[in-house]
């Protein structure tokens, strides 16, 4: 997967040519936070301490509301910070769905408490590894396709956010889409 | 396919979507000109565009909650760290998760702590190589210590530190009904241990009671020192552009914390200020619950805290003590930095001066404190001295009229 070779986000706006090293530490080190407050609200939903709505966009939308006052990512549109959330979300379900079918395959049998949504878990898993490989494939063909996906499926983001997102029209973003959406599901189902 | 085709593709689907369903297949059989893979192609799309049940439509939230919680509780694939054998989960933060492990050899039991998923992004693996440097360097009594390091095959980061089999000094206080003086002991130890960071120039910028635990023999063990900082010679964050960017337990965070300014060894005299506070009332200067984190910021940032004596069910003292106590607290915890403690060792200076019954450098003279401070402090030597002073006016009195009485002729 092209996002091992390179831990950091690299859609086209983030990870445009010329980009100093120092941009790109600042950049990992956003997504590094991003990706520690996604962990911290999971658990704090799963402990039950309070209810929030379980939907990608209210657990995106919480965590920038948490991490907007820092200075780091004052500077940062709530628009980047999706983007970069997308990525956060995108590589830590991936890697999750990859690690429990590794277990699955008995390389170190671990010691998972399977819960009641772990039947639900099993097809994620492999529809989330499949979609993963097939965004890599998209984005060899239209890079401004795959990272409107990777927003809209991995960070709830709407049309309109992703339109302004990209500087394209609403109408180019929802031809986009569709024919996004066709083709990756064409491939989700090839998918075993 | 190449992005040129897939251009094509994209074409001729929309304009084929746009189409009545009958219409489609003689349009395109048409625009494809015998490229029966171009046809396949776009024919697939237009059935898929037809489906209702696309993976792509569903929202992951649901799963992403249930993932990335229940990842964190599983025990890690390598159960073998060096000598050490993992045994149970002790806790997690944002960065780590911390195991209970045994030596067998030895029969001794650490916690070890290893950065999760360490290939998530090298300023993670930064800052975890960081604390492990961080404990490296302290060797005190009151702080975990650092035992062991090292890296697992598949690049994850460990290290192995004095398992505390303690509670959180909060609760240990609460269980054991402690008086205050044993609060003000533990508290006192626990800031030696943050001094002793200090002085090797480390802020540990987290502190809180979850990170203070207190064992079955009373002694006090600082821990966790996930985000603490090197510090220049003013005393001030190395690492200024970075301060607080961890999620910190608001209700422990000083201001400048909160507002994400720099933070110094003020912070962690600030954080020292909550917890002394809430050891002596049994509650916090500003109370999360039922608060958003929001208010709760606001608070910390704008109210003043009441002071300690006013609150209700807090322990039996004079008021001058209580006095003292308010005063300790809340010079601790002014919003501004530099008119807290100008230092631990400050801070330290006027808990022995509380306990030893000698005025506080942090109050504010008023002859009345200070005289009623000396007395209280000195009774004895103010009672006899008192009684001198009496018997030498009384007797000076009495010769100076026995004298006057004389040499007046009657």
């Amino acid at each position: 997967m092209a996002f091992q070779d390179s831990a950091i986000p690299e859609d086209w706006e983030l990870d445009r040519p010329g980009r100093t090293p120092e941009e790109r530490e600042e950049l990992d080190y956003l997504f590094s936070l991003t990706y520690e407050e996604l962990r911290r609200l999971a658990s704090t939903v799963r402990r039950g301490d309070r209810s929030i709505t379980l939907n990608t966009t209210a657990l995106v939308n919480e965590a920038w509301l948490k991490l907007a006052k820092f200075p780091r990512f004052t500077s940062e549109s709530p628009l980047h910070f999706k983007r970069i959330a997308a990525r956060a979300m995108r590589q830590l379900l991936v890697e999750a769905a990859r690690r429990r079918n590794a277990g699955k395959r008995g390389e170190g049998a671990i010691s998972i408490s399977l819960s009641e949504a772990a039947s639900e878990i099993g097809t994620s898993d492999r529809k989330l590894l499949a979609l993963d490989s097939a965004l890599g494939e998209l984005a060899e063909l239209s890079p401004r396709q795959a990272t409107m996906v990777e927003a809209r499926f991995f960070a709830g983001m709407n049309m309109t956010e992703a339109a302004s997102l990209l500087n394209v029209s609403e109408a180019t973003m929802q031809r986009d889409w569709r024919a996004a959406r066709a083709w990756l599901g064409n491939r989700l189902r090839d998918s075993p | 396919m190449d992005s040129e085709r897939w251009e094509r593709v994209q074409e001729l689907f929309h304009e084929a979507a746009e189409r009545s369903p009958d219409a489609r297949r003689g349009f395109l059989e048409q625009a494809c000109g015998g490229d029966t893979s171009l046809l396949h192609d776009v024919l697939a799309l237009l059935d898929e565009d037809a489906s209702i049940d696309s993976f792509l439509d569903g929202d992951i939230g649901e799963i992403a909650v249930h993932m990335l919680a229940e990842s964190a509780a599983a025990l890690p694939n390598e159960q073998q760290f060096g000598p050490y054998r993992i045994e149970r989960v002790l806790g997690e933060g944002g960065m780590g998760v911390v195991y209970l492990a045994s030596r067998e050899d030895l029969g001794t039991q650490v916690a070890i702590k290893l950065l999760r998923d360490a290939w998530m992004s090298p300023a993670r693996r930064e800052r975890f190589m960081l604390e492990r440097r961080t404990l490296a360097q302290l060797n005190h009594p009151f702080i975990a210590r650092l035992y062991d390091a090292d890296t697992l095959p598949d690049g994850t980061p460990w290290f192995a530190m004095e398992y505390v089999e303690g509670v959180p000094v909060t609760e240990y206080c609460r269980v054991h009904a402690s008086a205050i003086a044993e609060k003000l002991r533990l508290f006192r130890a626990v800031c030696e241990a943050v001094q002793y960071a200090h002085s090797h120039a480390i802020s540990h910028r987290d502190l809180k009671p979850s990170n203070i635990l207190v064992k079955d023999d009373s002694s006090a063990t600082l821990l966790d020192f996930g985000i603490a900082r090197q510090l220049d010679t003013e005393g001030a964050s190395l690492d200024q552009t970075r301060t607080g960017l961890r999620l910190m337990t608001p209700a422990y965070a000083a201001p400048e914390q909160i507002r994400g300014e720099p933070a110094s060894i003020q912070t962690d005299v600030y954080s020292l200020g909550v917890i002394l506070y809430e050891l002596l009332t049994g509650r916090l200067p500003f109370d999360p619950a039922g608060h958003s984190s929001g208010e709760l910021e606001r608070m910390i940032l704008e109210r003043e805290p009441s002071k300690p004596s006013s609150l209700d069910g807090i322990g039996a003292l004079s008021r001058t003590s209580w006095g003292d106590l308010d005063v300790l607290c809340l010079t601790a915890m002014r919003k501004e930095p530099a008119r807290r403690y100008r230092s631990v060792e400050a801070l330290i200076r006027d808990l022995d001066h509380y306990v030893n019954g000698e005025p506080l450098e942090a109050r504010p003279d008023s002859i009345r404190y200070r005289t009623g401070k000396f007395v209280r402090r000195h009774a004895r030597a103010v009672i006899a001295a008192a009684a001198v002073l009496i018997t030498v006016v009384s007797l000076t009195v009495f010769f100076t009229v026995r004298l006057l009485l004389r040499e007046t002729p009657p």
